[in-house]
């Protein structure tokens, strides 16, 4: 620890003394803020929410959905129709093949994990049904590179992004530990991984190897970065890194794996709840959902950093969360990439975000 | 020697299972503790209507209750509790909203507010609020949830019928009890369909197997007591969750609610004789408390429990209980007592655990004086 000479022994205590923790209870008043203003922007009658051209998406509305039922207050379809009438919509957007999707809108993969999250969130056991079919729709999304896409038979192969939510998806959905599709979505995720150790696609090549995670192998999302030898290389960032922990985790992967260790490593050298770690504000509120959920899904209470100091992330992200709600309790991103110009997006990430922490925090 | 044999003679009574009568003079301490509330209340008045120093003092609601305590005291008002009291209204007036909602924006939880400076500004029994209180009136039942708000009875078995924070914010039965007494103080009639549609939401909340037609609830312990929402969530319970004898954890319900209930069901006209009241009569003689809130956590909330327990019983027009055990008790007599025990050297009331805003003295002073006006009422008519 450093010491201030001229502060004499106050600041050595101060230092010393852990900032005040965050209770519990502070974050509970949070996630009703969050909730009621999300109940606000429901348009009765029509199963969505807010007023942007994004609630066409029967994946938007899900997203809605699921962080009112996870939330505390544990919304359900009995508690109002701001849940039964877009479960019903989702339900009704149901084709054959077991997609749930707009027809025309595509991304169709993308709106059927989101559904199937939903539909489970509920805790509505009618479900099962249209979940088994979904799942099985989304099964079919699953790329010869082992990623998941947007839809069926994309040319450009997986992403990261897709690959987390179609896999939190399937996980929900029943699907069982040691299934094919987990195993080759691993063969994918490791080839989004700035990690020559663990990622075939580097084995031969110099990167800086951070154990930071990116969209597509060889392709960021947020552009590319200088190595420390001067290669221009896909830059990795922190909501890719935090999918890749989930990702693996979900496949049965251990915490020990050398993949998951290098991705830890990348957070305790860039860790932030304040940003999305190497890509500024650009999708903060995806990132601080991931982050959250990757943290708590592995287990780790407090982050050890390179510095040496120990992070309690739930208490550091809800009280950042806390700081930056707005007095009617919604969330917006100055950014706009990734949809995040739209508050109703925000606020669902932060409300699931807040809820994990929440959790985490008990 | 003379209290050894009064303290044996207790000991045996209290063995006999016979009732103890206090002793003389319970209800001029009773009245007693009730005015030095009701003096140190006042004497917390500030210039602008609002009462005490705390972050929460402008909460109108705070202000309400304060005004409803001081207005309800046994006694005569002096001139300068009038006037103490006549500004205090004046301060409510004033946060009207254009929506008829009577609380501010900084404070939220609009319905609580608003029944409760509905039920101070009646009972200053003055013509002149008539019309702010017919505006507040359809505020609350704009915030009803039913079909005007999508919806339904069957579809909606948690909310319908239930009024929450406001606006479309979920119902709870705490917020439902009290819109049905400051309704019920506005003249609202049971066979009005408001009052109908919310005894389905009082009813859904009770944990009674053969009225409670939600099947999330049918794994329940059947005790009669009431929880905070319908449901099998622990959202549902403020007080976590029980297991049940079908082994199934449940929200736990409890003594704040209980009594909130059997309040509202009097209130919106069920018989007595009906399944709902006598049972949740019979969960309360299982479980009299004067001294903390049964089913609940320590001192949580005590101050708003003895308020709902005063309530009840006065809604029922109750005084003696035979409780568990064949014994006899006083409920005014029991709570008076004990408050007063309570009671700080100035007059006040605080709760040690702040959940609910109770470590604030104005708030937990205005309750205990509530409970206590109430106590003094069903003594002098005993």
């Amino acid at each position: 620890m450093r010491t201030v000479k001229c502060g004499g022994l106050a600041l050595v205590v101060a230092l010393a003394w852990p900032a005040a923790a965050l209770e519990r209870r502070t974050v509970k008043p949070a996630t009703d803020r969050a909730g009621n203003w999300l109940i606000e922007q429901y348009n009765l009658g029509q199963g969505t929410f807010g007023r942007s051209g994004y609630s066409e998406l029967p994946g938007f509305n899900a997203l809605v959905v699921k962080a009112l039922c996870d939330s505390p207050r544990q919304y359900r379809e009995s508690l109002g129709p701001f849940i039964s009438e877009p479960v019903k919509c989702l339900l009704k957007t149901q084709r054959e093949d077991g997609a749930i999707a707009r027809p025309g809108a595509g991304i169709d993969g993308y709106n059927t994990a989101l559904a199937i999250l939903a539909l489970k969130a509920t805790a509505n056991p009618k479900h099962a049904e249209a979940i088994a079919k979904a799942k099985d729709y989304l099964l079919k999304c699953q790329g010869k590179d082992g990623g998941f896409s947007y839809d069926q038979g994309r040319k450009q192969g997986g992403d990261l992004s897709n690959t987390v939510t179609d896999l939190l998806a399937l996980e929900a959905a029943g699907l069982e530990k040691g299934s094919k599709a987990y195993k080759k979505a691993v063969a994918f995720i490791r080839r989004c991984q700035d990690s020559p150790e663990t990622n075939p696609d580097w084995a031969d090549a110099k990167t800086d190897a951070t154990g930071g995670a990116y969209y597509q192998p060889g392709v960021s999302g947020v552009g590319t970065t200088t190595t420390r030898e001067g290669r221009s290389v896909p830059k990795p960032y922190g909501g890719m890194t935090a999918a890749l922990i989930e990702s693996l985790l979900i496949c049965d992967l251990k915490s020990d794996a050398p993949e998951l260790q290098a991705a830890f490593r990348f957070f305790r050298h860039n860790y932030s709840v304040k940003e999305n770690p190497g890509a500024g504000m650009q999708g903060y509120f995806y990132y601080a959902l991931a982050f959250a959920r990757a943290m708590k899904a592995a287990g780790i209470k407090d982050l050890e950093l390179a510095d040496g100091r120990k992070a309690n992330w739930a208490e550091d992200l809800a009280a950042h969360l806390l700081a930056v709600q707005a007095k009617d309790g919604s969330f917006a991103n100055s950014d706009p990439k990734w949809m995040e110009d739209d508050p109703v997006l925000c606020t669902a990430y932060a409300l699931q975000a807040l809820t994990v922490c929440y959790e985490a925090m008990k | 020697m003379m209290v050894r044999a009064t303290a044996a003679l207790v000991t045996m009574a209290l063995m006999l299972g016979g009732s103890v009568r206090a002793g003389e003079g319970v209800k001029e301490r009773a009245v007693e503790a009730a005015k030095k509330a009701a003096a140190y209340l006042v004497k917390q008045a500030n210039a602008d209507g609002t009462f005490g120093k705390s972050q929460l003092a402008p909460m109108p609601g705070i202000v309400g209750l304060v005004l409803y305590a001081v207005a309800k005291c046994p006694g005569e008002r002096t001139a300068d509790e009038k006037a103490v009291l006549e500004k205090a209204a004046a301060y409510l007036l004033k946060c009207q909203q254009e929506n008829g909602a009577i609380s501010l924006p900084a404070f939220g939880n609009d319905n609580y507010n608003t029944c409760v400076a509905v039920m101070a500004l009646k009972a200053l029994n003055d013509p002149k609020y008539s019309a702010a209180l017919e505006k507040a009136k359809a505020y609350i039942l704009s915030s009803q949830l039913d079909e005007k708000k999508g919806y339904n009875k069957e579809e909606h078995k948690q909310a319908y019928g239930g009024i929450g924070y406001g606006g479309s914010k979920r119902p709870d039965l705490s917020n439902t009890a009290f819109a049905i007494e400051a309704l019920k103080e506005l003249g609202m009639d049971e066979k009005s369909e408001e009052f109908k549609k919310a005894l389905i939401f009082v009813k859904r909340c009770q944990d009674n197997l053969e009225t409670n037609d939600v099947p999330a609830m049918d794994d329940g312990d059947d005790t009669g007591a009431f929880q905070y929402l319908p449901g099998d969530t622990e959202a549902c319970s403020e007080m976590g969750m029980v297991k049940t004898r079908k082994g199934k954890e449940m929200p736990k319900p409890y003594g704040n609610m209980t009594y909130q209930g059997i309040k509202s069901l009097i209130y919106l006209g069920l018989s007595e004789k009906g399944s709902e009241l006598r049972r949740a009569w019979n969960w309360i003689k299982n479980n009299y408390s004067v001294k903390e809130q049964p089913g609940g956590r320590g001192d949580e909330g005590y101050f708003y429990y003895i308020v709902a327990f005063a309530k009840a019983f006065t809604a029922a027009g109750v005084k003696e209980l035979e409780v568990a055990g064949g014994r006899k008790v006083f409920w005014a007599e029991d709570l008076s007592n004990h408050v007063a025990t309570l009671q700080n050297a100035d007059g006040s009331f605080a709760n040690k655990t702040p959940r609910w805003m109770e470590s604030d003295p104005i708030l937990s002073t205005s309750y205990a004086l509530i409970a206590l006006d109430l106590s003094v009422q069903a003594m002098g008519q005993k």
